[in-house]
C-alpha cells in the first residue's frame, strides 16, 4: 500500500492550488442589505480655496457599507449649485473633487459654499462650509458675458412688437456674472423677432486677425461654441437661430452667395438656465431651415470665423416669446464647463 | 415526410444489395405503450376552474435499421414512429428521425463516427452527470424516468448527445510506453441562421499515455466556440478547457488500489465585447480508490478544488432545465397560479431536460441540489469526498454510501464561506437470497441529503438550507414472472439560502433570498409482469402530492393510474 500512499501524496502536492486563491464573489451582502453606519462625518480637505489660483478642493467620509451619497454645494450669494453623485463606501479625492464648476447655474463667484451630504437611505444630512476666495476662471474666446456695454461694432434689430425686451439686463440671477441679454416679445407678422449681430472686427486685436477673423484654430474637430441660454417657464415656441460666417477668401467681408455660412437651431429648451455647448463640427448650412449646400468652399474653418449672428425667431402665431443669453464663449479642445 | 422516405428508399437499396453481394442488415427496435390518467386536486379550496381528470397516452416505436455493407462499415438511422391515443386512422401519428450515424474503421487504425455520437471524457471536461436529486429511484418510479431520459438520451453513462464526428485510434510502442491512445471529437452544437446566431462548434480530444500496464497520463482538451465568419452578430464566444490526469493502478496482495490525479483549467471570453471579462480559473482532484478482494469492500477518497470562474461547458451543463415550466397543470387552483416543477415533474416530462451543452452557468433551483449543482465541476467549491460500497459475492445485499463536506472556494457576497455536507446511501436486501425462497422478495431504500450552512448576521449572512430524499421501495414475485411493486419517495427542502443573480457573462452581480419548507411525498403501488429482462408491462397508481407553505401556493394532490409497455430489442 505504501507506494499508492505516496504516490497519493505527491499527486497532492501537485494538485494544490490549480485553483485561482478565492476572494469575495458578487456585490457584498452587506452591502445590499446591512444597516447603514457613519464611520467619519463629512469634512472638506480646506476651509478655503482660491479657485482662480488653480487650487481645488475636495470633501471626505466614511460609510460602514457601500451607500448611494448625494453632495450639494451650494452658493450662499449666487445660488450656484454643484452636485456630486456616487454609491460608494466613502467620499474621498477621487469622487468629490472640486474645481468651482458648476451643474445649476449660475456659476460660482467668490462667496461661502455649503456643503450637503445626503445618503437616502439612512435619511443622513451632513453639513460643512467652505468659502471660495476667488471663482474659477473661464478660458476660451469670450464673445459675450453682457456684463458691460454691448460693443460699438456689435449689430443689432428688433421688430417694432408688442412687450419688446432687447438689452442687457440684471433684472433676473443671469447665468455668469451679473448681467444676460434679455429678448422677448410679439411679432405676429414675422418670424423675427430681434437679432444680434457679432463681428469680428468688433473686437480687440487680441481676438481676432488681421483679416477680422477670429483668432481660433483651423481645425473644427478642435473648436466649441458654448452659451448660456435662459428659457422662461412656460415659453416653448422659441427659436434661437445661431449662425456662424464664415469669410472663405480673407477678403475682410462675408458674402452669402460664395461663401459659407454655418448654422443651427436651438429649440424647445428646458426651463432655466441651460448651459449649451456645439462641437463646431456639428453646425450645417441651413437653407430656410432645411440642411443645404454650402455655398463656398464647403469646409468648416473656424479660423475664418468672420461673424457671429443670434436671431430669435418665433412662430408668428404662436404669441409672446422670450429667451436670455449670457456667456457666449469658443473653446478650444473641449467644451466649457461652467 | 422526406426525410422518411429518403431513409425508406436507403433501406430498400440496402435490402437489394443484401440480397445480392451477401451484406449484413439487421433491425433495432425500442418500442412503448402508455395509457395514463391523472387527478390533480388542489387542497384547501374547491377548485372550479383545473380539470380534475385527465387522459392521454401514446404507442411509441423506434425501428432501427443497421446496414454493414462492408467488414468495416456500418451505417445506422432510426425512425421513431409515435401515435398519441385520440387520433384516427394515423392523424395523431408523427414520424420523426430519431437517429442517424456512420461508423467504421479506417484501413484497420482509425475508428470513426459520423452523425449522432455520444461522447464523455472526464468530469472536469465533458461529462453529462446525473442530477442529485434523480438518484435512488425504484423501479417503479425509475420506469418513468427512464423512458424521459431515453428520449432525450440521457443515461446512466453520463455521456452527452452530439451531432458531428468522432475518431479514435492507438499504438503500440515498444519502449517505455506500452500504448498511445488518441481520440478527437468536433460537434455543431448551434447552427447559423447567417443572421445573429454563430455556428457554434464542440470540439475536442484527448490523449493517454499508458507505461507499464500501470500508469496512464491522459490529456483532455474541449473547446466550446463560434465559428468565425459564420455570423454577423458583433460578439463570440471561445471557451477552452484542458486537464492533465495521471493514474496508478496498482494489484497488492490483498487489495486492487489506485490512485490519480487530475489537473485542469479553463478561461472564456467574449471577442468583440469591451465590456466583457475574461474568466480564467482552474481546478485539482486528487483521487484513492481501493477494493478488497475477500471482503469485497469498496473505498474511494478524493479531495477537489474549483476556481471560482472555472468553466466547462462539457461538464457543467445541466441536465434538467429549472427555468422552464412543467407541461401538466401548468396552472391551478381557482386563481389558476403557475405550478412551478416538482420532483414528479423531473420523473415524466421530457420537456424539462436539457439536451444540448450550454455556455455560462445554467439556472438551478437550491430545492434539488445545492452543494454541487453543476455535477463534480461545480465551481467554487473545495473539500473533500468519501465513498464506500460493499456487497456479497450471491448479491444478497447491497450497501453504499458516499458523502462529501465541502466549502465555498471564494465568499458569495461576503468573507465567511458556505460548508457543504452530502450524504448518499442506498441498501438494497434481497430476501428470497438471503432465506432461499422461491419467490422474489427486494427490499431497497435509499436516504440522501445535504446541507448548506454559512453563519454571519442572521438577517442577510446566514444559510441553513436542508434537503432530504428518503426513497423506500419493494418488490415481490408472487407469481410466476408478475411482481408486486411498492414505493414511497419522499423529499424535503428546509431553510433558507442566499441565491446568486448572475449575468450575462455568468458573473454574480445581486443576490435573492431563497426560502422553502417545501414537502413532496410520492407512494404507489403496482404490478409488473416481466416477459423477459428486456420487455415487460407495468400497472401501477401513484399519490404525489405537494406542499410549500412559504411559496404561497397551495398544495395539492396529483394522482396517476399508468399501464405501460416497454420493449427494448
Amino acid at each position: 500500500m505504501k507506494p499508492i500512499f505516496r504516490f497519493s501524496f505527491l499527486l497532492g502536492v501537485l494538485a494544490l492550488s490549480c485553483a485561482k486563491p478565492g476572494s469575495v464573489e458578487g456585490p457584498l451582502l452587506e452591502d445590499l442589505y446591512g444597516d447603514f453606519a457613519l464611520i467619519e462625518p463629512l469634512e472638506v480637505s480646506s476651509s478655503s480655496v482660491d479657485l482662480a489660483g488653480g487650487e481645488r478642493v475636495y470633501f471626505s467620509a466614511r460609510f460602514n457599507k457601500t451607500a448611494n451619497w448625494e453632495l450639494e454645494l451650494t452658493g450662499l450669494s449666487t445660488g450656484a449649485i454643484k452636485r456630486f453623485t456616487g454609491k460608494t463606501r466613502s467620499l474621498d479625492e477621487t469622487n468629490t473633487l472640486w474645481n468651482g464648476s458648476t451643474s445649476v447655474f449660475p456659476v460660482f463667484g467668490a462667496e461661502t459654499v455649503v456643503a450637503r451630504l445626503w445618503v437616502p437611505e439612512d435619511s443622513l444630512e451632513l453639513f460643512d462650509t467652505v468659502q471660495v476666495l476667488s471663482p474659477k476662471p473661464f478660458e476660451g474666446l469670450v464673445m459675450a458675458d453682457f456684463e458691460q456695454a454691448d460693443p460699438a461694432g456689435w449689430l443689432k434689430f428688433a421688430q417694432s412688437g408688442a412687450n419688446m425686451t432687447f438689452a442687457r439686463s440684471n433684472q433676473n440671477p443671469s447665468a455668469q456674472g451679473q448681467y444676460y441679454f434679455d429678448m422677448g416679445g410679439t411679432v405676429n407678422w414675422d418670424w423675427l423677432i430681434c437679432y444680434l449681430y457679432m463681428p469680428a472686427a468688433a473686437y480687440p486685436d487680441s481676438m481676432r486677425t488681421p483679416n477680422n477673423t477670429l483668432l481660433l484654430p483651423g481645425n473644427p474637430d478642435q473648436v466649441y461654441l458654448n452659451l448660456a441660454v435662459y428659457s422662461p417657464d412656460g415659453i416653448n415656441n422659441e427659436v434661437l437661430l445661431i449662425r456662424v460666417n464664415e469669410d472663405d477668401n480673407l477678403n475682410g467681408s462675408f458674402n452669402g452667395a460664395n461663401e459659407d455660412q454655418y448654422a443651427i437651431e436651438l429649440k424647445e429648451l428646458p426651463a432655466g438656465w441651460n448651459s449649451i455647448s456645439i462641437p463646431y463640427t456639428d453646425l450645417v448650412t441651413l437653407v430656410n431651415g432645411q440642411p443645404g449646400t454650402p455655398a463656398g468652399n464647403g469646409l468648416r474653418e473656424p479660423d475664418k470665423i468672420h461673424q457671429v449672428e443670434f436671431l430669435f425667431l418665433a412662430n408668428p402665431s404662436s404669441g409672446y416669446c422670450q429667451v436670455y443669453l449670457d456667456y457666449v464663449v469658443f473653446t478650444t479642445n473641449g467644451p466649457w464647463e461652467p | 415526410m422526406r426525410i422518411v422516405i429518403a431513409f425508406c428508399c436507403i433501406g430498400l437499396s440496402t435490402l437489394a444489395l443484401h440480397a445480392q453481394e451477401g451484406r449484413k442488415l439487421w433491425l433495432s427496435s425500442y418500442a412503448r405503450g402508455l395509457i395514463s390518467t391523472d387527478q390533480f386536486e388542489t387542497q384547501g379550496q374547491n377548485d372550479t376552474t383545473t380539470a380534475r381528470n385527465t387522459q392521454n397516452g401514446q404507442a411509441l416505436v423506434d425501428l432501427g435499421l443497421h446496414v454493414q455493407p462492408t467488414e468495416d462499415l456500418e451505417i445506422h438511422g432510426m425512425i421513431r414512429i409515435r401515435n398519441d391515443y385520440g387520433g384516427f386512422w394515423g392523424s395523431g401519428v408523427t414520424f420523426d428521425l430519431r437517429q442517424l450515424w456512420i461508423r467504421g474503421v479506417i484501413a484497420n487504425k482509425i475508428r470513426f463516427q459520423l452523425g449522432d455520437l455520444d461522447y464523455k471524457m472526464s468530469p472536469y471536461t465533458f461529462r453529462n452527470e446525473d442530477e442529485w436529486m434523480l438518484q435512488g429511484t425504484a423501479t417503479m418510479s425509475q420506469t418513468p424516468l427512464d423512458m424521459v431520459r431515453y428520449d432525450v438520451f440521457q443515461s446512466s453513462e453520463e455521456t452527452w448527445r452530439q451531432q458531428g464526428i468522432s475518431a479514435e485510434t492507438g499504438f503500440q510502442v515498444k519502449r517505455w510506453i506500452d500504448a498511445i491512445n488518441l481520440s478527437g471529437f468536433a460537434t455543431r452544437v448551434a447552427a447559423s441562421d447567417f443572421g445573429a446566431p454563430f455556428d457554434r462548434i464542440y470540439g475536442g480530444g484527448m490523449v493517454e499515455l499508458t507505461a507499464a500496464k500501470q500508469w496512464h497520463l491522459r490529456y483532455h482538451y474541449a473547446n466550446l466556440f463560434d465559428l468565425a465568419n459564420t455570423s454577423n452578430a458583433p460578439v463570440s464566444i471561445s471557451n477552452p478547457v484542458q486537464s492533465v490526469l495521471l493514474r496508478h493502478e496498482r494489484t497488492l496482495k490483498h487489495f486492487d488500489a489506485w490512485a490519480q490525479t487530475e489537473l485542469g483549467q479553463s478561461r472564456i471570453t467574449w471577442e468583440g465585447d469591451p465590456e466583457a471579462p475574461e474568466l480564467e480559473d482552474g481546478f485539482a482532484d486528487v483521487r484513492l480508490g481501493m477494493t478488497h478482494r475477500k471482503s469485497r469492500v469498496r473505498l474511494e477518497l478524493g479531495w477537489r478544488q474549483v476556481g471560482a470562474n472555472f468553466r466547462s461547458p462539457g461538464a457543467q451543463t445541466k441536465r434538467i432545465r429549472f427555468g422552464a415550466a412543467p407541461q401538466a397543470y401548468q396552472r391551478y387552483g381557482n386563481e389558476q397560479v403557475l405550478r412551478g416543477l416538482s420532483s414528479y415533474d423531473l420523473l415524466r416530462d421530457a420537456s424539462l431536460y436539457n439536451t444540448q451543452l450550454q455556455t455560462g452557468l445554467m439556472e438551478f433551483d437550491p430545492r434539488y441540489g445545492n452543494a454541487l449543482p453543476y455535477g463534480t465541476a461545480t465551481p467554487n467549491r473545495q473539500g473533500v469526498d468519501l465513498g464506500l460500497g460493499w456487497s456479497d459475492a450471491a448479491e444478497m445485499v447491497e450497501l453504499g454510501i458516499e458523502g462529501a463536506m465541502l466549502t465555498d472556494r471564494s465568499g458569495q457576497g461576503t468573507d465567511l464561506k458556505r460548508q457543504f455536507g452530502t450524504i448518499q446511501s442506498n441498501a438494497v436486501v434481497r430476501l428470497h437470497k438471503v432465506f432461499g425462497w422461491e419467490r422474489t422478495l427486494e427490499l431497497g431504500a435509499a436516504w440522501n441529503r445535504e446541507s448548506t450552512r454559512r453563519d454571519g448576521d442572521p438577517v442577510y449572512e446566514s444559510i441553513d438550507l436542508d434537503n432530504q430524499l428518503i426513497d423506500v421501495h419493494a418488490e415481490w414475485g408472487f407469481w410466476k414472472q408478475l411482481s408486486l411493486l411498492a414505493e414511497w419517495r419522499n423529499y424535503r427542502s428546509d431553510g433558507r439560502e442566499q441565491l446568486a443573480v448572475r449575468n450575462d457573462y455568468s458573473q454574480i452581480i445581486d443576490f435573492v433570498e431563497f426560502q422553502s419548507q417545501g414537502t413532496e411525498t410520492l407512494l404507489g403501488g403496482g404490478l409488473q409482469y416481466a416477459f423477459n429482462e428486456q420487455i415487460f408491462a407495468q400497472l401501477f397508481y401513484q399519490q404525489f402530492s405537494w406542499e410549500d407553505p412559504l411559496n404561497g401556493n397551495p398544495a395539492y394532490n396529483w394522482g396517476n393510474w399508468q399501464f405501460n409497455f416497454v420493449m427494448q430489442l
